[in-house]
């Protein structure tokens, strides 16, 4: 057991430069909330972006500062048993940026209408700030208490953000079934690590991976029944089905900024926990989890696709898709746990599951990002019918909008492709050549609720033909978002590259 | 004599109490304090098996638990006062403007 030695732990400290950024810059915007005139701020959007950019700067610095950019560097907090409980490397610097491109995309959408919800305050935008805070955590913490707490912080913020309109009862009714179920799960989850930690007598993953090394008889019974509530309150977390009727209230409820959070970083947040566990404790029983994961990925791709048939608002829609596609990407865990030792099967996964959730966190963000835009005088716009005649109001949004239901449906030639080459690839890596095909049915099934936004878009006739003015902020998070989806559609070498650090874990 | 397992039995009656309530009670101030019931339980069975052990580790983690467990159900009273504002029930039967 290791004194306490404050130059260790200032020296550590620095390897927490992004983390400690945001948490003093959400701080500072709430005390601004209280103090600063309405007035000045209207500068809280852009001033919360630049600090984002600042965090991704410091992120992707800590992937070169180590070992001249090819190893990822590592920093470690030791617990105290001796084992690192929060690490800096390539795989949490991936799941960073992304988590930072998400709250970045959520920053700018609620820059659009100051006057009606407020979601441009100081606390909407504190709220993001510290919810990102707790993702980075989940990130990198290897010790469960630090990702406990990651998960609470990510969870609490992103509670309040759903229920953010007071006025407004389904923000209400949505943020009531999101926290007692995220509660729920949290509760789940807890008693699962206390199972484990019985079973193995550590919290933290390196230690519980040391142990499981050790022996496998013991309390066998302990730790299944630990992995399996585990895996139950994560599961909830990602929204794979059957934990995942919170999302489409949650999503309806919230405003479309927050409903854009939920959907790519919070999701990728959960994703990043889900990986850092499974792989780093309990990575060597992969053939044991795999089969529960390979149902929860075979339901999700099919209920969620199949639930959102039937949707007509476009919010709820996208919900049930992003079910479904919680589905798709727990393919690439699935061959992690299943590759068995073989290193190419093992990062042609991990790869995977990164490079997809930045294409799906640019496409998703990108489509609300026009159902923000067809918001307008505090009347939602996210029925299917407010679509109608769009191409007529504003032509390059709605290409944009077309580009990015392709690339969610995996159409070639636009980003989601790609991603879902690498994933039913990772998928028959391991000889789950059904699963792949199950997953490639579901993106046929996917395209025809895809298709009818595009119908309503290009071929419906809308009453008014008034042209729409897109503010600056949404007009550039839809130019960006549509802008990644097409390059990395036909040029993806470059994001390719960039997810491949993400095979680089500490210690796995 | 009273040991760990003791402890562990009754936590897992805990947890059970508390699944329960959260899943079939229709007042949310009962599912709350369900709520409440399921971290406790993990709680005993962090220090039961920090005795069973011995290791230290399972309390230092039963003490971040009632510090989260205390900031949880503040956020979650936050949002059921504003829900309660609105609609002047907190019958979760009530609430079902949104379907599908």
């Amino acid at each position: 057991m290791a004194g306490f030695d404050p130059a260790v732990f200032i020296e550590n400290l620095a390897w927490m430069k992004p983390e400690l950024l945001l948490a003093g810059f959400g701080l500072l915007l709430l005390l601004a909330s209280a103090t600063v005139p309405v007035a000045i701020r209207q500068v809280g959007g852009w001033l919360t972006l630049a600090v984002l950019a600042v965090a991704a700067f410091l992120v992707t610095a800590q992937l070169s500062a180590g070992s001249g950019g090819t190893v990822a560097s590592t920093g470690a907090f030791p617990d105290i048993a001796g084992n690192p409980a929060f690490v800096v490397d390539g795989f949490a610097v991936v799941f960073k940026l992304i988590f930072l491109l998400g709250a970045a995309f959520t920053v700018l959408m609620s820059m659009k209408y100051p006057d009606t919800d407020g979601e441009d305050s100081a606390e909407f935008l504190a709220l993001v700030v510290f919810s990102v805070f707790g993702m980075m955590f989940l990130a990198s913490g290897t010790g469960l208490i630090t990702i406990y707490i990651g998960l609470e912080t990510m969870a609490l913020a992103g509670y309040l953000l759903v229920g953010f309109r007071v006025q407004e009862k389904r923000a209400n009714e949505g943020a009531v079934k999101y926290f007692v179920l995220g509660a729920l799960a949290s509760g789940i989850l807890l008693y699962g690590i206390s199972l484990v930690y019985g079973a193995t007598g550590s919290i933290n993953l390196y230690g519980i991976a040391a142990s499981l090394a050790g022996d496998d008889s013991g309390a066998a019974g302990f730790l299944g029944l630990g992995v399996v509530l585990m895996l139950v309150g994560i599961g909830f977390k990602v929204a794979a089905v059957p934990f995942h009727m919170w999302a489409p209230d949650a999503y309806e409820g919230a405003t479309t900024p927050a409903t854009s959070f939920l959907a790519t970083a919070a999701k990728a947040g959960a994703f990043a926990m889900l990986l850092r566990v499974f792989v780093t404790a309990f990575g060597d029983r992969g053939a044991d989890w795999a089969p529960l994961m390979i149902l929860l990925a075979a339901a999700s791709m099919t209920v969620g696709n199949i639930a959102a048939l039937r949707q007509d608002n476009v919010k709820r829609m996208l919900a049930f898709s992003s079910v479904g596609h919680a589905g798709y990407v727990l393919m690439g865990l699935i061959a992690v746990g299943l590759s068995g030792g073989d290193a190419a099967i093992r990062a042609r996964g991990l790869l995977s599951v990164a490079l997809y959730l930045f294409i799906y966190t640019f496409a998703t963000a990108g489509a609300f990002a026009l159902v923000a835009l067809l918001r307008k005088n505090g009347q939602p716009g996210e029925m299917l019918d407010d679509f109608n005649g769009l191409v007529k109001r504003h032509p390059v949004a709605s290409v944009c909008m077309l580009l990015f239901l392709l690339s969610l449906a995996g159409i070639p030639c636009t980003a989601g492709f790609i991603g879902k080459w690498w994933l039913f690839g990772a998928a028959i890596k391991v000889n789950l050549v059904w699963l792949a095909v199950v997953a490639v049915l579901n993106s046929v099934v996917s395209l025809y609720y895809y298709a009818r936004v595009m119908v309503a878009i290009f071929i419906r006739d809308g009453d008014g033909e008034s042209k729409i003015q897109v503010p600056l902020p949404l007009s550039a998070a839809i130019g960006a978002a549509g802008l990644f989806t097409l390059v990395i559609g036909v040029y993806p070498q470059p994001f390719i590259r960039l997810a491949r650090y993400a095979v680089l874990m500490m210690g796995a | 004599m009273l040991t760990p397992t003791h402890v562990m039995i009754f936590s897992l009656v805990l947890f059970g109490v508390g699944v329960f309530g959260v899943l079939t009670r229709r007042n949310i101030i009962i599912v709350l304090m369900s709520l409440e019931l399921i971290l406790n339980a993990a709680n005993l069975n962090f220090v039961a098996f920090s005795w069973a052990h011995p290791s230290i580790h399972g309390q230092v983690f039963a003490l971040f638990v009632i510090c989260v467990a205390a900031g949880e159900v503040a956020v979650g009273l936050a949002i059921l006062i504003t829900l309660f504002r609105n609609r002047n029930s907190v019958n979760i039967d009530e609430f079902h403007l949104m379907k599908g």
